[in-house]
């Protein structure tokens, strides 16, 4: 910090050529010539970073205001932004996405706590071990797997139509992923009980922070079941449950994987998200200045929301220190 | 306090669904991997005679064994690479003072605000003019060089947690970074070293989004590409042989499971990685 101020000082200060800042100046290079080992020791992350990072989200910005095929351009101004608001298959990406969101924070939040409690309240550890495991074994099949495994669960001769035709139900079976009534929901229910993997794993260590004193504390004072776990136990995964909402935001607000492996936004628009609309605007529709809008415009969105919830949703640290 | 007998049945009983309705599905993909069409139709749930191994075969021919190499020399060239950046980067933040230090590592810590979507199509446009597109390069030089942020940070809390007494007493001996970099930090910090490099790996073998776009000769695809589309155009191959190439593309992922899952579970458990 020192530091920084000091840089700043001789900056500011080094326009007038006094002798006294001459010399500081001089030796400000001088410090500089002396790291040059560590400069040159992060130069690659830096040369990377502003190369595929900084470079692309700055022409990303840029070319949001061009017409742009990718070699020739030229700038509309706000059109590609006016576009944005009448183009109808972007409108209905937005509602398919907020629902997609609604679902994913629901579940980030309920059913992976469920069964990091369960796990935890364990009086075994070997029997905790086992379960942990357990429960994020499904890791080892990749996502892109288990979309083509949906997939195929979905399917005319698939496990669900099966199913429900092993209990009766022959006239609930359809393609799931093919009928605009079901393709969104068939989406979500992918990957059911959504448990497994490393939510859960990180819940489990949130509460595993929590020390002996206080639950003893809690019980003297006659806090059990339900009590105990909203008021002494709940509270100190709030860290943990603030992370994951801004995952999932994050994720989920610019996740298309799986609409582009399973549905192609199909049928019709009934799946189309952000994301995709992106993609094929610039993919399929050449227009890489219109999807640069909706690259920017997302980050506004992402950025938005990260703000929000790290204003509004308070951290655990403060009921450390309570 | 000791759990009562009824919150342990109703546990016990939650957990063991939970955990086989979670793992099920994976075990249909191993069934259905060797069965013909017929038994996939009568039987999709449960294993079924004769086991129709010639599946894997099959798979296998149809250029698998292409796509796994391919994608195995795209993780491991971008994990070593991206670790080593990383983590010598880190180092350098964590141990040392210079000149710029707090402006360099904010121009870092922006880099987690840019969402991979906004760069996605400006950095396939700038792939492309450097002549990368259709080569493994177009996945391998993003990989190493712009996504390094996240790990230097975990690291760079991590090492600077270290004892500065270890440092100070290898300077003293006349140690130079490198030797202070290999004999002390990285020693120190194993655990949390190869709890991000399961993540990496984790990451760059299931990425499809990005080598979809640039790698668009079959020869060169990865094995996220070469599934996706094995499964999904039109002249595809029956299901159990897709579901063959499917376990195939999961068993570099189950052998890293049981390589490096007890270290990874600890790590993340005991609050080794702080996020």
């Amino acid at each position: 910090m020192l530091q920084e101020r000091e840089l700043g000082r001789t900056a500011v200060v080094g326009i007038k050529t006094s002798p006294a800042t001459a010399v500081r100046k001089h030796s400000l290079w001088l410090r500089i010539w002396k790291n040059r080992t560590l400069y040159l020791l992060i130069a690659p992350v830096f040369f990377g970073a502003g190369l595929f990072q900084y470079y692309p989200a700055l022409t990303a910005l840029y070319r949001s205001f061009y017409a742009w095929d990718g070699r020739r351009a030229h700038f509309v101004g706000l059109d590609n932004f006016e576009f944005f608001l009448t183009d109808p298959r972007l409108l209905i990406s937005w509602v398919n996405v907020s629902k997609l969101l609604i679902f994913h924070l629901i579940v980030v939040m309920t059913l992976p706590v469920l069964v990091a409690y369960l796990i935890y309240r364990l009086r075994d550890e070997g029997q905790r071990y086992r379960y942990r495991v357990l429960f994020v074994l499904p890791i080892v099949v990749p996502g892109f797997v288990n979309i083509v495994l949906w997939k195929w669960f979905y399917s005319l001769n698939g496990v669900i139509n099966f199913l429900l035709r092993g209990v009766g139900l022959e006239s609930w079976t359809r393609v799931w992923l093919g009928d605009p009534d079901t393709a969104l929901y068939a989406l979500m229910f992918m990957g059911f009980p959504w448990v497994g993997g490393i939510t859960m794993l990180i819940y489990l260590a949130g509460f595993l922070t929590i020390p002996m004193e206080v639950l003893d504390a809690a019980i003297v004072d006659g806090a059990t079941g339900l009590k105990r776990f909203w008021l002494v136990e709940m509270p100190f995964l709030r860290g943990q449950l603030k992370l994951q909402v801004i995952l999932t935001f994050i994720g989920t607000i610019q996740g298309f994987q799986a609409p582009l492996i399973m549905t192609r936004g199909g049928p019709g628009y009934a799946t189309m998200v952000p994301g995709l609309r992106m993609y094929d605007a610039a993919m399929v529709d050449f227009k890489l200045g219109y999807a640069s809008s909706i690259g920017v415009i997302l980050f506004i969105v992402i950025f938005t929301l990260t703000l929000i919830n790290q204003r509004f949703i308070r951290g655990g640290q403060e009921y450390d220190e309570a | 306090m000791r759990n009562s007998k009824t919150f342990s049945i109703v546990a016990h009983t939650t957990l063991i669904t939970l955990a086989v309705l979670e793992i099920y599905p994976i075990l249909i993909m191993a069934f259905i991997s060797g069965k013909n069409y017929y038994q996939v139709v009568t039987n999709p749930l449960m294993p079924s005679l004769p086991f129709h191994l010639e599946n894997f075969a099959k798979a296998w021919r149809l250029g698998i064994r292409w796509y796994m190499l391919n994608s195995i020399t795209v993780t491991l060239a971008i994990l070593c690479g991206s670790m080593f950046l990383s983590c010598i980067a880190a180092y350098v933040f964590a141990r040392h003072d210079f000149p710029g230090k707090g402006f360099l590592f904010s121009l870092l810590l922006g880099l987690l605000v840019i969402p991979g979507i906004t760069t996605l199509v400006p950095r396939y446009v700038l792939v492309r003019d450097l002549q990368l597109l259709n080569s493994l390069w177009a996945v391998i030089l993003p990989g190493v060089l712009g996504a390094n942020a996240f790990n230097i940070f975990v690291l760079r809390t991590f090492f600077a947690s270290l004892p500065e007494e270890l440092f100070e007493a290898a300077r003293l001996d006349g140690a130079g970074h490198w030797t202070i970099f290999t004999r002390v930090t990285m020693p120190l910090s194993w655990a949390i070293v190869s709890a991000l490099a399961v993540l990496q790996i984790i990451g760059a073998w299931n990425d499809y989004i990005w080598p979809v776009m640039v790698l668009n000769r079959d020869s060169i695809q990865t094995i996220a590409i070469g599934l996706v589309y094995l499964t999904g155009s039109p002249a595809a191959p029956e299901i159990g042989v897709q579901m063959a190439g499917s376990v195939i593309a999961s068993i570099p992922m189950i052998v890293l499971f049981f390589l490096a899952m007890r270290t990874f579970i600890e790590g993340l458990a005991t609050g080794a990685i702080k996020i």
